[in-house]
């Protein structure tokens, strides 16, 4: 609608103006670094990261309440900007014959190319995902607004921590670099290291952080070396250019190696099994908030960086190319271990944070049958394979934004009972129905939700990655099928530890004293909850809704920037044939 | 209109009594919807009660109309003219008009359609057709009738401690009536998600009231029920998508049940492997709730840990529903794979009968002889499926709505016993029926009917399944060799007739230890005997049994019409079935007069 009505404006301003009409790439070179304002919303982040460190000096104003604003308008504004497309380059060059070009090619191609921005795609799969940050971010806002337990004298160090994560995350959907990748999680991961160890007193926060480190350290180490394999081989580190330069090396042990190197790295965001140990320590130790945080936005962005990695080395990587690395073979084995482990684990848990997470490491494991959809789509080629990635990729968003609200309200409601209880052991759940029963009805909801049960958001999320991974089986992939009957046996585990809940929650007797007593959550707290619970069932019933920001994750550039191919024809003339 | 408030109207009054402090008034309120849903469910019969052709094709074409005049609204629309949905809608109409000319559609009623999750086409689109009604009647029936015996749990003393021993009955009442609204939407959902999402919805309530409600083990019974059913529902979940797939032509496939049933028979002429696994996905989905031997083993846990009102209507209506999906998704989906696997369907009915009926000769435990009962029960609808003749079908379908009455009668028979004695041991009793001579009368039917005495319901479905089974030719082999004959539907219904030897026997012999001989406890002494809402609960269903023992063309009729399009569906698809039907047309017309239509003379008139 938006595309459509600012074409309609700008054929009226060019019938006025006489704006001549040209291919859109050759207007954002006259315009040259102006192009700046594409980029406005990580800018927007970033200043407000900066104004909060002042304010917070200031003895004046930094009350909880003005850092909290601050934060809340430094990532509402952004998301704003992002969500009405075109606003970005509104805001900065109301130039309407510019701006309706890049409407008229971000709707044919489903990116805007901004030229100088080699490192940087401006395209739907990037926006998706940094509207997916920008969100979950606002809700970790009032989630640690909610809790009670966080010093409040640092509070202002925690805001500019998860803006810093955040930024990172945006910058990491839509890196088109691996360097600049790797710098993005970096940039995510040193401010997530902090943010686990808040409660400097606590020693689970502290052995939690430490363990996140030091994972984070060596799998980023290994990233590294990967990816300085890679560029030795291909001679760049765009992403598009390499997958394409990739192919004519013939190499085919090391190339896999390196790229088993770099999917290391991202594995250890998406915490996927083999690389989720550090998961659950540092979702236990950390605050309860930082854990929701972690374990929707900080996942989400890996899965972001690993699709754009991974679909530009499988997309078209037919015939004797990458023999090492079978895409599709590889992310379904990761898929079907990392859920199964996730939820085998998850079964002997006795703490509510520590069995949450390794729901989360489970969830990966679902989430990665859209992404070895996505493989499938890459290694068939052709409109048909691009119809199965575009089908992945989707069903991969939808199911994030099911997560991001069941998990989001299912940390909420351990946070009501520990504020009550003071603990986050299962036990605290013991009789809840009796102190509280709105809140055990909210949490059956968004327990069927985690299981995928009908009536609710998580269901149509899970089958929309069944249809994709069926789709993909369909073409000829029967490690589809598997990957597909695991996940299926897998929710059958899942739904025997999240009927602990239940179980605890309706009847288990609970203490006497402390079931006679109610338990009482805020209004920010049934704001969360109870927003998060309705809005599982009430998307079930509106289930259409949100195929439109899902088909945006589909958009995924998949050519090297047009600076980037100049600047390497450039080089390579002129060292010439040397190596 | 009338489905949707069948459905509905328990929902509305489980969500008034959320608001509810006062426990008399839950029960109230809860009496007033199941009756006032019973009425309605009554009302979903007038159409079909005309005998004869069941067919009232004005009302399809009514619907079909409504569906064109939508099409032609968005066709006008020029925002939403070339939408991939209202192409999906011309589809999907197209294929409905095709259908409707199908006996299958046209006989449906009480239609109802209305565009839901567009993008998947998913529609909400409901309709019954005889079996849907008489599995429909039946559930708003059982659920009033339990209700007597829920009534008064909540006044009902723990043996020891002497307190309550139901507490929190007021969430009770409320599930209870969510689990109605979810059991009659599974029975007329014609839109295969919508079916699904219903499915799931019984299980939820279903493990709250037996876990909560429950025996000592019933964590345990309940969690067993809900993995055992959700890890076959998620193998139904897996099918359902291929079928939403496989039904694809380029803007997304269907969930229409009628749709489905016109366009997947061709397809899986084409793709017989993903047919076979299709069906094998579908039939353990189905098998674990109906329960087919060996996936059986949650029921006599569930039953016998879950409160008689509960174990009533898990008996009584929750095993129907997989026969119902066996009916009318498995065999009409896949009839090409159907037939292909008699054998299996076969032999795991047969060792279901058999099995069951020798495991609740073992029981000490009364209701877990019960419960095993209905294993051996529930297998006679396999045995006839799997026969696929006319009279096997009908004795298939007409055996789960007799079950759906005697069964629930023997738990309830069985909660009156252990109201009074705090146990149900077997051994332990005697001499009740001097005690109790009305118990003990009411009993004798309830038992009678089980053991499938003629005069009372269970005999005329039995009775119906052996004679059908026995005359299918169904994987005989014919011409083959002599040592494949246990392939054959004959050799396992002389096979399963050892089954009412045993029922008989586990019958008989309980109620033998039960009522009569010495009484072993002096405390038997005090037992009085039924009091008002026993009365109310163990009467309508003694009368339903005799009276269908009775007067079976009652139910016959309306299971008539679908199970001649299930016949007549697989005929068209499967060759070999049609030609063995000619075959067996042909020899009937030889004989003066068909034996069994002179055996059957009364009972089931054509």
């Amino acid at each position: 609608m938006l595309l459509e009505a600012t074409e309609a404006t700008h054929s009226a301003t060019q019938a006025v103006l006489g704006l001549p009409r040209g291919p859109y790439f050759k207007m954002a070179e006259e315009i040259g670094g102006h192009t700046l304002g594409y980029f406005l919303p990580e800018l927007i982040v970033c200043f407000t990261l900066c104004l909060m460190l002042l304010v917070d000096v200031s003895d004046k104003l930094r009350s909880p309440r003005n850092l909290l604003s601050l934060a809340f308008v430094g990532m509402l504004a952004p998301l704003l900007l992002i969500m009405g497309k075109w606003g970005t380059a509104l805001f900065i060059y109301p130039d309407w014959g510019n701006l309706a070009e890049a409407a008229h090619f971000y709707k044919n191609h489903g990116y805007v190319e901004v030229a100088g921005a080699s490192m940087l795609a401006f395209d739907g799969f990037a926006n998706f995902f940094k509207i997916f940050a920008l969100a979950s971010g606002l809700i970790t806002l009032a989630m640690l607004h909610y809790d009670r337990s966080l010093p409040r004298k640092s509070f202002g160090e925690m805001l500019t921590l998860v803006l810093g994560s955040v930024l990172g995350m945006m910058l990491l959907a839509s890196s088109t670099n691996l360097l600049m990748a790797y710098l993005s999680i970096e940039l995510m991961s040193l401010a997530s290291f902090v943010l686990v160890a808040f409660k400097r007193s606590d020693r689970k926060g502290t052995e939690g952080a430490l363990k996140y480190m030091l994972f984070g350290a060596v799998s980023s180490g290994v990233m590294i070396y990967g990816i300085s394999l890679l560029y030795g081989m291909a001679g760049t580190l765009d992403i598009a250019l390499m997958g394409q330069r990739l192919r004519d090396v013939n190499d085919p042990l090391a190339i896999g190696l390196a790229l088993l190197m770099v999917t290391v790295g991202f594995g250890y965001k998406m915490s996927i099994a083999p690389a989720h140990f550090w998961a659950p320590d540092a979702y236990e130790g950390a605050p309860t908030p930082v854990t929701a945080f972690l374990s929707v936005a900080s996942k989400a962005a890996g899965f972001a960086g690993f699709i754009r990695f991974m679909d530009a080395m499988a997309f078209q990587s037919t015939g004797n190319a990458l023999p090492i690395i079978n895409w599709v073979s590889f992310v379904a084995v990761l898929g079907a271990l990392t859920m199964t482990i996730g939820n085998l684990t998850a079964l002997w848990q006795r703490n509510a944070k520590r069995m949450l997470a390794y729901s989360s490491i489970a969830h990966a494991g679902y989430l990665l049958i859209g992404v070895a959809a996505v493989a499938v789509g890459g290694e068939l080629g052709g409109d048909s394979g691009r119809a199965i990635a575009d089908m992945g990729a989707s069903a991969t968003a939808f199911y994030m934004i099911a997560y991001c609200i069941m998990n989001f309200g299912a940390f909420a409601v351990v946070m009501a009972v520990a504020h009550e209880t003071g603990s986050e052991e299962m036990s605290a759940f013991d009789g809840l129905a009796k102190r509280n029963m709105g809140l055990a009805v909210m949490m059956t909801i968004l327990l069927l939700s985690l299981v995928g049960i009908p009536p609710t958001f998580g269901f149509l999320g899970k089958m929309n990655l069944f249809i994709a991974g069926l789709e993909a089986a369909k073409a000829g992939y029967p490690i589809m099928a598997v990957l597909l009957v695991v996940a299926a046996v897998n929710t059958a585990i899942s739904c025997y530890y999240y009927f602990r809940f239940l179980r605890a929650m309706f009847i288990a007797p609970g203490e006497p004293a402390l079931v006679s007593r109610p338990l009482i959550v805020s209004n920010t707290g049934w704001v969360l909850v109870g927003g998060s619970a309705l809005l599982t069932v009430g998307l079930f019933l509106w289930g259409s809704l949100f195929t439109a920001p899902t088909d945006e994750a589909t958009m995924l550039r998949r050519t090297p920037a047009p600076a980037v191919v100049e600047a390497q024809d450039a080089s390579k003339g002129h060292a010439g044939h040397g190596h | 209109m009338l489905l949707t408030l069948t459905i509905f109207t328990p929902l509305l009054f489980a969500l008034i009594c959320l608001f509810v402090r006062d426990l008399r008034t839950v029960k109230l309120l809860t009496l007033t919807g199941t009756l006032l849903t019973f009425f309605l469910s009554l009302g979903l019969i007038l159409p079909l009660g005309s005998r004869g052709s069941m067919t009232s094709l004005a009302q399809e074409c009514e619907d079909t109309g409504k569906i064109g005049s939508l099409l032609a609204e968005l066709r006008g629309n020029p925002e939403t003219r070339n939408t991939s949905y209202t192409e999906n809608l011309a589809r999907e109409v197209e294929v409905m008009q095709r259908a409707s000319q199908s006996e299958y559609s046209s006989s449906l009623h009480h239609i109802e359609f209305v565009p839901w999750i567009k993008s998947f086409n998913v529609n909400y689109f409901l309709g019954v057709d005889g079996l849907g009604v008489a599995l429909i009647v039946l559930t708003t029936f059982l659920c009033l009738v339990s209700l007597g015996a829920a009534w008064n749990m909540d006044k009902s003393l723990d043996h020891h401690t002497h307190k309550p021993k139901y507490q929190g009955m007021r969430a009770f009442f409320i599930l209870y009536l969510i689990l109605e609204t979810g059991i009659i939407g599974v029975f007329c959902s014609m839109d295969y998600l919508l079916f699904y999402v219903f499915w799931e919805v019984v299980l939820l309530p279903m493990y709250f009231l037996v876990g909560i409600w429950g025996g000592p083990r019933r964590i345990y019974a309940a969690i067993k029920f809900f993995i055992y059913t959700l890890a076959g529902s998620l193998l139904m979940f897996i099918a359902m998508l291929y079928y939403y797939l496989a039904t694809d032509g380029g803007h997304g496939g269907t969930f229409n049940v009628v749709a489905l049933t016109e366009l997947l028979p061709r397809h899986f002429a084409l793709a017989p492997t993903a047919g076979a696994l299709c069906f094998i996905g579908l039939f353990v989905a189905f098998a674990v709730k109906v329960p087919v031997w060996p996936f059986h083993t949650w029921l006599p846990d569930a039953h016998v840990e879950a409160p008689t009102p509960i174990s009533m209507l898990l008996a009584g209506i929750l095993l129907k529903m997989g026969g119902y999906g066996l009916f009318r998704f498995s065999y009409m989906f896949m009839p090409q794979q159907a037939y292909d696997m008699t054998t299996v369907v076969l032999v795991l009915g047969s060792i279901s009968i058999v099995y069951g009926a020798y495991c609740a000769l073992g029981q000490t435990d009364f209701k877990r002889m019960v419960a095993y009962s209905s294993v051996s029960h529930m297998g006679y609808v396999l045995l006839g499926m799997a026969a696929m003749t006319k009279l096997g079908l009908i004795g298939a379908s007409f055996q789960m709505i007799n079950h759906g009455i005697s069964s629930p009668m023997m738990f309830a028979l069985v909660g009156v016993i252990y109201e009074r004695a705090h146990h149900r041991d077997l051994n332990r009793f005697g001499g009740i029926a001097n005690q109790m001579p009305k118990y003990a009368g009411m009993a004798l039917v309830g038992f009678f009917a089980s053991i499938g005495l003629p005069g009372l319901n269970g005999f005329i479905s039995e009775a119906l399944v052996f004679f059908g089974a026995f005359q299918s030719n169904l994987g005989t082999a014919g011409d083959g060799a002599w040592w494949m004959v246990w392939t054959s539907v004959r050799f396992w219904t002389v096979i399963c007739t050892l089954g009412i030897v045993l029922t008989a026997a586990y019958l008989l012999w309980g109620y033998q230890r039960v009522f009569y001989g010495k009484m072993k406890d002096p405390h038997y002494k005090d037992f009085k005997d039924l009091n008002a809402t026993e009365w109310a609960t163990l009467v309508p269903l003694a009368i339903f049994c005799v009276v269908l023992g009775i007067f079976p063309q009652l139910g016959i009729k309306y299971l008539d019409g679908p199970m001649r399009v299930l016949q007549n569906n697989m005929a068209r698809h499967v060759p070999e079935f049609a030609r063995q039907i000619e075959e067996d047309r042909l020899e009937n017309l030889k004989q003066p007069a068909g034996k069994e239509v002179a055996m059957l003379n009364g009972v089931y008139t054509k």
